[in-house]
């Protein structure tokens, strides 16, 4: 998803010149950041799958294990809306299509792809697979940027978004589950695709698309793959997350690996003196700095943004940001605020990002560089802050 | 830490051993490690998936395939491995038949840096299909460890059940090396497991043709 305008976290801004030249700089150089509220989005035992929101809206959408998306308004953390129709796990859900703000697409085990109107909360279209197919994740791109990509049991679906139909099925370049498809930035008529089998694939998606021609690249990581994103001043590096929590870093247009860390949970662990790293949940890229951070979580929900030193043979470096005390569980979704509606306003309200997890909290941090403010976080119990109770207190006259 | 207790492990190698001993088999039975999890939801946690490599190798007669360059072909030849040059690749035309059969020889490939970018090109999707794409072996590392790292390594997967099987050992290895072997991958994929020995409900161990011995 290509954000129009990018507002830098302004916590990397002071620690990226001190530790630029070292990565294996104190802790002093890490900062603890507080929250600014929680909400807990279910009083039930469903997770918080995903959080997205979209530059030019302000509203953040988050998957939930329920099956439904809500919406919630950022600026105040109040409820607006609940979007239902999925009847089985949803896997990914994003703005994804750039000329229509408003629209919040979602794929599920269902067999679907659905499109949601965040305004009326209803769903405005369905894209149908197979009844047994199931879609892991989606995108939208292409050379003419009406192509919908799906990854499904190991197929490839694309449809055509203005007559909703499919248009091809890429079955024979993966033999498991598809977790994740993009198309390359900048090059919109290329493909990356990750799956369970192992392989990340490459395909060039112009004109009729199919396994024997259209299979360009093959990049086998070894084990399950998870996520993987691109980053690096072309776009041309990827981060790769496996599903037994080991990060790798590629060139996909040579199609060769550039970095292996075998024991990436360890080397993070031994950056830091808190709980070890059980789990990576995402990796985070400054396009403007140019910086790369494998976001780690422990089982207790304390976040750590690790920095990645990228030239051979790679460094993991000191957790440069610290998100302690807004999880109870393992984290599933970070979405920093340059991705958000917030991160595009003029006055900054000092916000990081938001997070969510399994423990059914939508937690927003403040990258605020007031370290005497830890106090203010360390709540071992929930409040949900509305209006209301902040708008009470002004009225009492002392 | 593991809670996995020694004592009861040794003895349900031991049991399972002379098991196969007094009934003996046309072959050599794979040991598979069964595990049963508890307090963990398919549908919402997240996958429990991947490859982990052991300390001994499981499979001796896995075979293995090199589509080398020349200095691999030659070190393939030393060794004794089957292989596969450029031209070799090129007289299969992008033929499927021909890529099946070749993707059905063997249990796994590995492939020179100049060959493995062109395999797409080469040969299709064929291996892709067959879950054998191959793993690149460079000039730095020697192409013999590389073999017995390919042999070494096991897939574990949980699918929409809670219980799984990984195959940890064969009955012609020592009881030193099962025990190993056991170990590591039980803490390897305990480690992945968010509540860790919180949600392995059971563990047992079976030959292919004996009966299952709980160890935990």
């Amino acid at each position: 998803m290509e954000i129009a305008a990018e507002v830098e976290m302004d916590i990397f801004d002071g620690t990226a010149a001190a530790s630029s030249s070292s990565f294996s700089a104190a802790s002093t150089s890490s900062k603890r950041l507080a929250i600014k509220n929680t909400i807990q989005t279910n009083f039930h035992e469903d997770y918080v799958f995903q959080i997205a929101s979209s530059p030019e809206i302000s509203t953040l959408a988050v998957s939930l294990s329920s099956n439904t998306i809500k919406l919630y308004s950022p600026a105040t953390g109040q409820f607006i809306g609940e979007c239902k129709g999925h009847i089985s796990t949803i896997h990914e859900i994003s703005f994804g299509v750039p000329s229509s703000p408003h629209l919040l697409c979602s794929c599920s085990s269902d067999a679907t792809v659905r499109m949601w109107d965040t305004r009326t909360f209803k769903q405005v279209s369905l894209i149908k697979a197979a009844s047994y197919q199931e879609i892991f994740s989606f995108c939208v791109g292409g050379s003419s940027t009406n192509l919908l990509a799906g990854g499904g049991k190991s197929q490839i679906l694309f449809w055509d978004l203005r007559s909703s139909k499919q248009v091809a099925c890429l079955e024979e370049s993966h033999m498991d589950d598809v977790t994740q498809v993009r198309f390359t930035p900048n090059q919109q008529n290329k493909l990356v695709s990750s799956s369970v089998d192992g392989l990340l694939c490459l395909f060039d998606t112009v004109g009729h698309i199919d396994d024997d021609n259209h299979l360009e690249s093959v990049m086998n990581v070894g084990t399950s793959v998870g996520k993987f994103g691109f980053f690096g001043e072309k776009n041309q590096k990827l981060w790769c997350l496996t599903h037994i929590e080991t990060l790798s870093i590629w060139d996909w247009r040579d199609g060769r690996r550039d970095i292996n860390f075998e024991d990436t949970r360890t080397l993070a662990s031994d950056q830091w003196n808190l709980d070890h790293i059980d789990y990576f949940v995402d990796c985070y890229y400054s396009e403007t700095k140019d910086r790369l951070w494998v976001i780690g979580g422990t089982g207790a929900g304390t976040l750590g943004y690790f920095p990645i030193n990228c030239t051979v043979p790679g460094v993991i470096g000191s957790p440069e940001a610290i998100l302690e005390g807004g999880h109870t569980g393992v984290v599933r979704t970070v979405l920093p605020v340059s991705m958000t509606h917030q991160g595009i306003l003029t006055e900054k309200k000092g916000v990081f990002g938001w997070t969510g997890g399994e423990d059914g909290r939508l937690c927003c941090w403040l990258s605020d560089e007031n370290l005497a403010a830890n106090k203010s976080w360390v709540s071992s119990t929930f409040v949900m802050k509305s209006p209301r109770v902040r708008g009470k207190n002004r009225h009492l006259p002392y | 830490m593991s809670k996995l207790q020694s004592d009861v492990l040794r003895e349900a190698i031991s049991q399972l051993v002379n098991d196969t001993r007094e009934k003996k088999r046309k072959f050599i039975e794979t040991i598979e490690l069964q595990i049963g999890l508890k307090n963990y939801d398919p549908q919402k946690d997240k996958r429990f998936s991947g490859s982990v490599k052991l300390p001994h190798i499981p499979r001796p007669k896995m075979k293995v395939c090199m589509l080398g360059d020349a200095q691999h072909v030659e070190e393939a030849e030393k060794i004794g491995l089957d292989w596969m040059d450029v031209e070799g690749l090129k007289k299969m035309n992008k033929n499927k038949k021909l890529v099946k059969k070749l993707a059905k020889k063997y249990h796994a490939f590995l492939a020179s840096e100049a060959i493995i970018k062109q395999i797409p090109r080469l040969l299709g999707p064929g291996l892709n299909k067959a879950g054998k794409f191959p793993t690149l072996v460079t000039h730095q590392e020697s192409l013999e460890s590389k073999v017995n790292e390919t042999k070494a390594m096991v897939k574990f997967q949980l699918k929409k059940v809670l219980c799984m099987g990984v195959a940890v050992g064969n009955c012609g290895m020592e009881e030193k090396q099962i025990f190993q072997n056991v170990q590591l991958s039980v803490n390897f994929l305990v480690s992945l497991l968010k509540k860790n020995w919180q949600n392995v409900r059971c563990l047992y161990l079976k030959s292919t043709m004996g009966k299952p011995y709980r160890v935990f």
